[in-house]
């Protein structure tokens, strides 16, 4: 089975919003907690405020980002980097092929690896492809980067191509996929199915790029890749985002906190008979636990069994009654009704029948 | 790149989109969404479940009696009392649901396929008789057998239907096993298939635009991609990629689009996160 390689992202945004050392050290850890040891983080940014990555470094690899038609190489080597990553626009080639082997002659001076970078690459047709292909093997880069930043591609075109490119070129490919319109995701997905093995990706999709537990899930899920999930992965993605104090948005796929909470009257009897009825998987593998909410959408069997559980049997005519008072009480709050609320709506509701009898 | 001609959009952003746990619009806010959709160019809305109670059916009547420019349709399961709810409301078009899997017929209903066909039958039927057009959706058609959807596309081709919702209800399909099946029942379906994603390994919309690439023609979506778990196919997502990456126009108005999403996730008290796809901060 194929390694897969993450280039991480979360991190160069942490470094964009100018996070402290300390932050900055403590998302690295997380990061290394999920298994994730290379980080890609541009030059210019880092240049802006300098944070010292010292800390950073004891958890992840670090490879710069900068414009091939300026590298910015003394501050990798600063850095104590390994490699750099030369960004340039892959529709010119007349400029990477000027200014390549310069930038590559300083890097090896520096004792850094260079890796080509092409920027709008997924607009451009097989035989454009296989003409970059030829250029790129005129040198030795470490590997070339598919750079779809603008997210201009879709899944079905992104494997054609990158397929093309993987014949064609002499060194590694990875790739690079912005998520402007949502389609990271199914795009590194398609990349890794062509063969790529080292994809960007960032922790809920932070800075524009593939969401990494979408993409570790997905791959895991749908081409078998044998990769063990870390324990409470929801967690301590949450935590990362924490860090840039941003919060997992709940119905956020994989680790958002309520994507196993049901509510709808035919989801909760499914979940009760059988969870793999209304789940994809199981939540206990991303760290997240199942949750059955009353509200709007309830059916009587939700009810039922909340009442149950506190050892209260509900006639089906009480249950229909209770039913329609959590539906107007959910309206009015606009929200999903406590276990507090619902034991109110039952002892008030038993306190009308009381006088509907007297 | 790979063509894609034509989707026609059908929202179902107050139906299923207002089923994710811990989401209840209001009355006047149910009628505020509709309206906004239909002024963007949605021409089908999905409104709602009569069959919920008194708040639902008002609020449905609201819609139903707003006079809309977009068809507005019911969701039903295949029973009597889920349509006598719906035509109370004034709806002439109704969705009615049947599972397809094994799974969900014989552990779920825990009923033979013969007794969901027959159900489906007088229900359909019933509703034909008070004038109605009808959908079928076909629940958990990805758990099923392309045979057992076709049957069941067939079975509802001859009782009239003019439309099959093809669900993939917990969302396992990728792009690719999406392309190649859809091709595929396209090509046999007797009825225009409505492709119906959800979001739980993050590829709902990818997997709505293959579908649309491999002869589906209409493409089910709710608002910001609110829904059960971790939602559906957005709205705003479909319509703008099928802009920007394959130059056509879902009709939608996408500026208006990606205002009803951010409108709906303020409705649900959910704040955008910056890095959603079209609606958060970093892409708007």
């Amino acid at each position: 089975m194929r390694r897969l390689t993450w280039h991480d992202q979360t991190l160069n945004t942490a470094i964009h919003w100018q996070c402290s050392d300390r932050q900055l050290e403590e998302l690295a850890r997380l990061l290394a907690g999920l298994g994730i040891r290379q980080a890609d983080i541009c030059l210019d940014g880092w240049r802006r405020y300098c944070p010292d990555l010292k800390g950073v470094q004891k958890y992840l690899h670090l490879r710069g980002r900068t414009s091939l038609a300026e590298p910015e190489l003394g501050l990798a080597e600063q850095l104590g980097m390994k490699g750099v990553a030369l960004v340039c626009n892959a529709a010119r080639q007349d400029r990477f092929n000027l200014l390549l082997a310069s930038a590559m002659r300083d890097a090896d001076r520096r004792c850094l690896q260079s890796s080509l970078q092409l920027e709008d690459i997924a607009v451009l047709s097989a035989p454009e492809l296989a003409a970059i292909a030829e250029q790129v093997n005129g040198y030795d880069v470490a590997s070339i980067i598919y750079d779809d930043r603008k997210a201009k591609g879709d899944p079905l075109s992104a494997f054609e191509q990158l397929v093309i490119i993987i014949r064609k070129v002499n060194c590694p490919v990875e790739v690079c996929l912005g998520n402007a319109f949502g389609l990271a995701t199914a795009n590194s997905l398609a990349a890794v199915k062509a063969g790529i093995t080292h994809i960007t990706t960032a922790v809920a999709g932070i800075g524009g790029y593939a969401p990494w537990e979408e993409v570790v899930f997905a791959v895991r899920q749908l081409l078998g890749f044998d990769y063990e999930l870390p324990q409470d992965m929801a967690g301590i993605c949450r935590q990362a985002a924490a860090v840039l104090e941003l919060s997992v948005p709940e119905s956020k796929a994989i680790i958002g906190q309520s994507i196993f909470a049901h509510e709808s009257g035919l989801h909760v009897d499914g979940v009760i008979k059988s969870p793999e009825l209304y789940e994809p998987f199981s939540p206990e593998l991303v760290g997240l636990k199942r949750q059955l909410i009353i509200g709007k959408h309830s059916g009587s069997i939700a009810i039922k069994t909340k009442f149950s559980a506190w050892g209260i049997g509900l006639e089906d005519v009480e249950c229909k009654h209770l039913l329609d008072r959590v539906r107007t009480l959910a309206v009015k709050k606009k929200a999903a009704i406590t276990d507090t609320e619902l034991l109110q709506l039952y002892r008030s509701s038993l306190k009308e029948q009381n006088y509907a009898r007297t | 790149m790979q063509e894609l001609k034509q989707a026609v959009i059908v929202d179902t952003t107050l139906r299923d989109g207002e089923q994710a746990a811990g989401i209840a619009f209001t009355a006047q806010e149910k009628l505020a969404i509709a309206t906004a959709l239909a002024q963007a160019g949605v021409t089908w809305i999905e409104a709602g479940t009569p069959a919920m109670g008194r708040e639902e059916v008002e609020a449905l009547r609201l819609i139903v009696n707003a006079r809309l420019k977009a068809i507005v349709f019911a969701w039903n399961r295949a029973c009597r009392g889920d349509i006598e709810a719906s035509l109370a409301c004034g709806f002439e078009f109704l969705h009615i649901s049947v599972p397809v899997s094994d799974l969900h017929i014989y552990q779920k209903l825990k009923k033979s396929r013969e007794w969901v066909y027959q159900q489906l039958k007088e229900a359909v039927l019933f509703a034909q008789s008070h004038g109605c057009y009808i959908s079928v959706g076909a629940e958990d058609a990805s758990r099923a057998t392309p045979k057992q959807f076709l049957e069941l596309a067939e079975y509802s081709a001859r009782l009239g239907a003019v439309r099959i919702r093809y669900a993939d209800t917990i969302g396992r399909l990728d792009p690719f096993s999406t392309s190649s099946i859809m091709k595929y029942l396209a090509r046999y379906c007797p009825l225009p298939i409505e492709f119906h994603a959800h979001n739980d390994l993050g590829l709902a919309t990818a997997n709505t635009l293959a579908a649309m690439q491999s002869g589906v023609v209409f493409a089910s979506v709710t608002a910001a991609g609110i829904g059960e778990r971790a939602g559906n196919a957005a709205l705003e997502e479909v319509a703008a990629a099928m802009k920007e990456i394959y130059g056509i126009s879902s009709g939608i108005d996408i500026a208006a689009a990606k205002k009803i999403g951010c409108q709906v996730a303020a409705l649900c008290g959910r704040n955008i996160f910056p890095y959603k796809p079209v609606i958060g901060t970093a892409f708007s």
